[in-house]
């Protein structure tokens, strides 16, 4: 859950700000301080490559059985066959497809349905305790109910991905729509807004920024759920050929579909944050 | 240094999993691994003089991982899923034959539907690369038929039940208690079960081959209790169903049911299974069956040598 208390109200700018000292000096633990963009990066690449080290550094110490930890050499072996193999691609297509499928359903009753939620009372009293309590149940659990309503094709395994995303992001944008500030309602009501134009104009607008957050931490979600999803009379897709593997101790082919599951979940945040940056520039820029 | 410690630690952190003394047996709920908890209540194990832990494994595939990684000293598994790790490269031993299945794996398929030939083109569920989906082969063999003559569907097992009792696919391979349950309903008809298969499905006790080599006198005795196992559900059946039920919290008069399905092991049953032959009924001639189907599926990259992980010196011991 994102944390409620920390944009209750925009805080004042302060004289010189902390973001940019007097002196010019990097603050390098200066609290919330920049640093340079190539320090950034740097350590970026180096928390990568810090990780690949320390793997490197125990396959080849052999501190866990090759079986169960390959090398980094078998897995890059591994990744080239499998490069150049049509059913790696045909897993991404799939897997692409129903997380992306699943979270757009999502998206498009949690965005109404939420600004609902934020907006009135009444909605909130209806249906947020139920959702509350719905998203604990745990989605494995919910399969066989959802075979029964919505068969084993494409449709149950969309519709275990929304189930497993919806009620997280509903809440989600009901929260940001609440965290918007009364003052803009107050100022909206004084000029003679209506409320369908409040809503429209004034909350959805001044929560889009915090929405689009929402919505980049719930895709992640989506695609941790994939797993699951292609339990359900899967043939192909990433999550189900992980499954296959671990069944049939095919490890390095277990990283190579890990390996790539970590960047196109990468990418897709790249892309999120960089929307964002974009299209609400005017944000308050500790919202990124 | 700073690499050493670490080393030190995950070396540690290791050996601390791998401590000597009890064995640890790996067991899951099927009658023929159930069984072991007789030997457990009945102190057979004590009678031998033999320490035994046995691990509960409510999903037996955690049960397989637990033994492939080395955090169980042995586990119950069927012949079938041994041969993956073997193929991998994992050093395990084949001590003891606990069972067949002789009729507790069906191919049940809904009303209206007769026979294995009856499924062309129908929808069945059961999941990839299991005793289940194996049966399902074979049965389709038998009847001139493949896999490409159906439309497979990959579930769970507890999953293909629930999609079939929902009537989401014609027919699922299953296992006990859904036979069962799904009979006495009458919601299907068994149209294959392992009872026509001899052989083909024996459930194991299968131990590190580390075990064997440096504990073989414990194996040896954890062997030995196996046949008492045997000899007081011969004498006393039903007590020994009542043990077995407590476990896996059934009623023993429901898991009654589950014992014709189970054809239990003893010495001289055990003595033919370790035979060096190419017989179905044998472990190596069922091996050869086994691991030409999961090459075939491409489940497996190489035949392993599974003859060489059979270990017959404990039952051989036992003759009289």
């Amino acid at each position: 859950m994102p944390d409620v208390d920390s944009i209750a109200a925009p805080v004042p700018p302060v004289a010189g700000g902390v973001r940019s000292p007097p002196s010019g000096r990097t603050q390098w633990f200066g609290l919330r301080a920049e640093i340079p963009p190539w320090a950034y990066r740097g350590l970026f690449v180096l928390s990568f490559a810090a990780l690949l080290g320390l793997w490197w550094l125990i396959s080849v110490r052999q501190l866990v059985n090759p079986i169960f930890l390959p090398s980094p050499a078998r897995v890059w072996a591994t990744a080239w066959e499998l490069w150049n193999d049509e059913v790696l691609w045909i897993d991404v297509k799939v897997s692409v497809t129903r997380v992306t499928a699943g979270f757009l359903l999502s998206a498009a009753l949690a965005l109404p349905i939420g600004i609902l939620m934020g907006s009135f009372k009444i909605c909130e009293g209806m249906l947020q305790p139920l959702t509350e309590y719905v998203r604990y149940i745990p989605v494995p659990a919910l399969i066989p109910l959802l075979m029964l309503f919505f068969g084993i094709g494409e449709q149950a395994k969309i519709m275990l991905i929304f189930v497993g995303v919806f009620f997280q992001l509903v809440l989600m944008v009901a929260d940001e729509v609440r965290r918007v500030p009364h003052d803009l309602v107050q100022v909206s009501q004084t000029l003679g807004a209506q409320r369908g134009e409040i809503i429209r104009l004034v909350l959805f607008r001044a929560a889009m920024p915090g929405i689009f957050d929402a919505l980049r931490l719930c895709n992640g979600w989506a695609w941790t759920y994939l797993v699951v999803a292609e339990l359900i009379a899967a043939n192909e897709g990433m999550g189900y050929r992980v499954l296959k593997f671990s069944r049939f101790l095919q490890t390095p082919k277990i990283f190579v579909y890990l390996i790539l599951l970590g960047f196109i979940g990468l990418a897709l945040d790249f892309a999120f944050r960089k929307f964002n940056q974009r299209v609400f520039h005017w944000a308050d820029a500790t919202r990124r | 240094m700073k690499i050493k410690s670490l080393t030190l630690l995950v070396t540690l952190l290791l050996a601390f999993n791998a401590s000597a003394a009890p064995v640890k047996i790996g067991y899951s709920d099927w009658p023929g691994w159930v069984a072991w908890e007789i030997a457990k209540e009945k102190g057979f194990f004590k009678k031998h003089g033999v320490e035994v832990e046995l691990v509960w494994f409510a999903v037996y595939t955690d049960s397989l991982t637990a033994l492939n990684t080395g955090k169980i000293d042995a586990n119950c598994s069927a012949w079938c899923d041994v041969i993956p790790p073997l193929a991998e490269g994992v050093k395990l031993k084949v001590v003891l034959v606990n069972d067949n299945s002789a009729g507790n794996d069906a191919i049940i398929a809904e009303p209206g539907i007769d026979s294995i030939k009856g499924l062309k083109g129908k929808t069945v569920a059961t999941e990839l690369g299991t005793v289940e989906h194996f049966m399902l082969l074979q049965a389709l063999a038998k009847n001139g038929m493949t896999e490409k003559d159906i439309e497979y569907k990959n579930l769970t097992v507890p999953d293909a039940a629930a999609a079939f009792i929902a009537g989401k696919v014609d027919a699922a391979g299953l296992w006990q208690p859904w036979i069962s349950q799904i009979q006495r309903e009458g919601k299907g008809k068994a149209l294959f079960t392992s009872k026509e298969i001899p052989g083909l499905i024996p459930d194991l006790l299968v131990c590190q081959e580390k075990l064997v080599a440096d504990r073989p006198d414990e194996v040896q005795k954890i062997v030995a209790a196996w046949f008492d196992v045997i000899a007081f559900i011969k004498s006393d059946e039903a007590e020994a169903v009542k043990i077995m039920a407590k476990i896996v919290e059934q009623k023993p008069a429901d898991y009654l049911a589950f014992m014709p399905g189970t054809r239990f092991f003893n010495l001289k049953d055990n003595l033919h299974a370790f035979e060096k032959s190419t017989e179905p009924s044998s472990l190596a001639g069922s091996g050869k069956v086994i691991a030409d189907f999961l090459k075939g599926l491409d489940l497996i990259k190489t035949v392993p040598d599974y003859e060489a992980a059979l270990e017959p010196k404990f039952v051989h011991a036992l003759k009289k």
